[in-house]
């Protein structure tokens, strides 16, 4: 090999270096592109609504042409509306399920529990959304009592079990490795379930007169919606519950050791140090969590296109649907024509949901970068 | 520790029941799902009923209501009632009716009862009464007819295009229906099955419902168009979403020399992933079908002109669209994968003379390319389940073409396709069929699910695989 050859191999070679290089920042460049580019299309596309009379912009047309001419607040509303009952269900419950795992459950259990959530969060919203709308939504209106029931119920079974268990004779104490007591709760939970199911039942056959919607009517003067915020936040509660499950368990698992041990060498028990000090010391990565779940259940789609009854309406009751700005979105762009008010009102919704999702998961983004900082 | 136990300990419990109650509601939803998706190919029982009121009524109980009543002195009681699946779309225009259970005054289960399959207008149930050959009764009575039927169905199957051939039904009740036989797909007498018939029935339900197009308004037939676009929308996304995620991810770890571009950078890989999915389909509309797709037919198509040929919503788009939706997925697969890589290899590698391009090529590469099949598989499956922009931009009902088939250029990137998720949407979301086609779509839920979660187990478990293949290999060196 000559010289010259190794030479003009050698500056391919840093060729072909550079050449990848370059492609490679090409790539990052694409993708803030990207991102400049959907937010430049669609205000492209919005803003010759302000520059026209604004009782047009808020105007938007009504489902199938039934109502026209309601304002785009009633979907703002709504978009909240179903974010909050959201939050309801979903914070306490998974909140509470982060803290077990992360203070109280075994390691080898969490490790197999991990995979499960994962493959929760991987569930289409699409499969929850028409499950909830066609199955959920039918079984509650018929089963309300039995809803009211289930919090109480399920959590005296609870107590009940562990009491149960705890006074037991030794021989008769079952599932004896710490973290086994989950088959126990399973068993206590199904069973609280079972138990307001029947005396639901009960109840009903007891004061019922005629059908729930008759009863709601009466004794509290609201109507029952099928499809009703209950039931949107439960099943956007199940979607956005490992976000903030698995969210909140990093932060918690973060909190270092020496805290607890710690408290606990200061007497404290188990609960009272996972509350009162684990608990506030991850706070900011839960409060991260829950934004983050926020900004989820505003921008979910198909959830709220089968569960909330997509009828616009401005009230907080529990009982009663509402009409998202992403289900109205979804549900009326494919028969806008182009450049009409409608569709440019529509893309004045995904710019509201661009926006606003964009806002929180910035905010918790920096939330959850000053956690890091604090125990890295 | 005996029988000494603190309240503490039981708030502990009820902080354990959140996390029991969700996975139990999940699991709960997914049992519903799992039960109705499966049953539907199952050959249920005819059950005949006789109304007090002398109606006579065939069909199948599919659920049970207890309605409270007060009667005229004031007695409060449970009224139950049962929902009876009748077939007959022409009497019955829901596909079932409500009887009162304290107005059914018997009934009974008649082996000679049928189910009749049309090709349109769905099911009928009732009694073989006749089979007629050009005007003149060949057969009569169940017996004759179903031999007939039976011994001669190739033969028929060949001579119902040139002849009147058709089948006399009689209802429950005695009404008669001609039912021609180029609109008969399938006769059975369920109440006659055994088991392994019943089975058999059900294999071969299951099995057109995977390789069918479907029928009447998405209430019967398959989904196999859907599959089909599924598949090949997410193949072509793939095709995009690679390269340039594997690109960024090589910028953000391997080239990007730390500084104000490699965070806005990162910053943009953060939003990409936060950004809501209905808000991709109205940036697709806005930017590619209508601007892009616009441009591309007043460029090339300009002869079909108002028409619109790539300037509607189709399978390119959806897959570009998709495409951005998933690529913080690959990314994120492939840069975990590239942290993983230890340093020392990298730095070996350059002091024995590589560029920086030969290391990533010939040492980092090899060792990554698992974690890259893992963002490929989250991605696809993420894909997969995505309906929300797919209704603004491309998939469709029910699309007649294939967008891959015989004629040239093969691949038709512009049509409008099916999607499993965007059938679910159809059919149990206001159908267009009504009531009948919800079995339909919980099946296709089903099968929805079951390709989501298998694609997700695979990639969990390929990546809990590699995090053990380094983790030992960190403990080894």
């Amino acid at each position: 090999m000559t010289d010259r050859t190794r030479h003009r191999r050698m500056d391919r070679r840093r060729l072909l270096d550079l050449l990848v290089g370059r492609l490679a920042a090409l790539g990052g460049m694409v993708l803030i592109l990207t991102i400049l580019l959907v937010f430049a299309v669609l205000l492209w596309v919005i803003y010759p609504l302000f520059l026209s009379p604004e009782e047009y912009y808020w105007g938007i047309s009504g489902p199938d042409g039934a109502e026209p001419g309601y304002s785009i607040l009633p979907l703002i509303f709504g978009t909240l509306k179903g974010a909050v009952y959201t939050l309801l269900f979903a914070v306490p419950v998974s909140v509470l399920a982060a803290l077990y795992a992360s203070q109280f459950l075994p390691r080898a259990l969490k490790e197999k529990l991990k995979p499960l959530v994962e493959i929760m969060a991987a569930v289409p919203s699409v499969v929850l959304g028409f499950i909830g709308g066609v199955w959920l939504a039918p079984f509650l209106a018929s089963h309300v009592f039995a809803l009211f029931l289930a919090p109480v119920f399920i959590s005296g079974a609870v107590v009940a079990a562990f009491v149960l268990r705890h006074q037991a004779p030794a021989r008769f104490r079952v599932f004896k490795h710490p973290g086994r007591e989950i088959w126990l709760l399973l068993a206590a939970v199904l069973a609280g379930g079972w138990l307001a199911l029947e005396c639901g039942a009960l109840l009903e056959a007891a004061y019922l007169r005629a059908g729930y919607d008759t009863w709601f009517k009466e004794s509290l003067g609201l109507t029952y919606g099928q499809r009703n915020a209950i039931v949107v936040g439960m099943v956007m509660g199940l979607a956005v519950t490992p976000i903030i499950f698995t969210i909140s368990e990093e932060a918690l698992s973060a909190v270092p050791r020496s805290f607890s041990e710690g408290s606990m060498s200061l007497g404290a028990s188990r609960w009272q140090t996972a509350v009162r000090i684990v608990l506030p010391a991850a706070g900011a990565g839960i409060l991260a969590a829950v934004l983050l779940a926020f900004s989820r259940a505003i921008g979910e789609t198909m959830i709220v296109v089968f569960v909330s009854g997509n009828i616009p309406a401005l009230d907080w009751s529990a009982f009663s649907g509402f009409r998202a700005l992403s289900a109205s979105v979804a549900l009326e762009l494919p028969n806008a024509a182009r450049d009409d008010m409608l569709y440019r009102v529509l893309f004045f919704a995904a710019f509201l949901l661009l926006v606003s999702t964009f806002a929180i998961n910035t905010v918790a983004e920096l939330v959850r970068r000053r956690l890091r900082r604090r125990y890295a | 520790m005996g029988s000494k136990w603190s309240k503490d300990d039981a708030l502990i419990w009820l902080s354990g029941s959140g996390l029991v109650l969700c996975f139990l509601m999940v699991a709960g939803l997914v049992l519903v799902i799992v039960v109705h998706g499966l049953d539907r190919f199952w050959p249920l029982d005819l059950t005949r009923y006789v109304m007090r009121d002398g109606r006579i009524i065939l069909g199948h109980e599919t659920s049970r209501a207890g309605v409270p009543t007060t009667d005229a002195a004031g007695e409060r009681s449970m009224a139950y009632r049962v929902r009876v699946r009748t077939g007959n779309r022409e009497r019955f225009p829901e596909g079932y009716i409500w009887l009162e259970e304290g107005r059914v005054a018997g009934r009974d289960a008649p082996r000679e009862a049928v189910v009749v399959e049309q090709v349109r207008a769905g099911e009928i149930f009732g009694f073989l009464d006749s089979f007629v050959d050009d005007g003149t009764v060949v057969a009569r009575g169940y017996d004759a007819v179903w031999a007939y039927y039976q011994e001669r169905y190739t033969e028929l199957e060949r001579l119902r295009r040139q002849r009147a051939l058709s089948i006399i039904l009689s209802s429950a009740d005695g009404r008669q229906h001609a039912i021609s036989l180029a609109n008969v797909r399938h006769i059975y007498a369920p109440n006659a099955m055994t088991a392994w018939n019943r089975i058999r029935h059900y294999a071969a339900g299951a099995w057109s419902f995977l390789w069918t197009p479907p029928r009447d308004e998405n209430r019967h037939g398959g989904v196999f168009p859907a599959i089909f676009g599924t598949a090949a929308m997410v193949i072509l996304m793939s095709v995009v979403v690679m390269p340039f995620g594997i690109l960024a991810a090589f910028y953000l770890r391997e080239y990007g020399r730390p500084g104000p571009f490699l965070n806005v950078v990162r910053i943009a890989v953060n939003s990409l992933a936060g950004v809501p999915s209905i808000v991709f389909g109205v940036f697709g509309l806005g930017f590619f079908v209508y601007f892009l797709g616009g441009t591309l037919d007043s460029l090339f198509f300009p002869e079909d002109l108002p028409a619109p040929t790539f300037g509607q919503g189709g399978i390119l788009w959806c897959s570009l669209t998709l495409a951005l939706l998933t690529l913080p997925v690959v990314i994120v697969a492939a840069e975990e994968g590239l942290a993983a890589v230890p340093q020392e290899l990298r730095e070996a590698s350059q002091a024995l003379g590589a560029t920086r391009f030969e290391t990533l090529w010939r040492v980092v590469v090899p060792v990554v390319l698992p974690s890259i099949l893992t963002g490929l598989i989250l991605s696809v499956a993420r894909a997969a389940g995505t309906v929300a922009p797919l209704m603004i931009i491309g998939a469709v009902a029910f699309a007649p073409e294939l967008p891959v088939d015989g004629a040239w250029p093969f691949v038709h990137l512009e049509r409008e396709f099916m999607h499993l998720g965007y059938h679910i949407f159809d059919t149990g979301f206001r159908p267009a069929g009504g009531e009948a086609a919800l079995p339909m779509a919980y099946t296709t839920t089903l099968l929805l699910l079951v390709i989501v979660v298998v694609l997700n187990a695979a990639a969990i478990g390929l990546r809990t695989r590699l995090r053990r293949r380094y983790s030992l290999s960190a403990a080894q060196a």
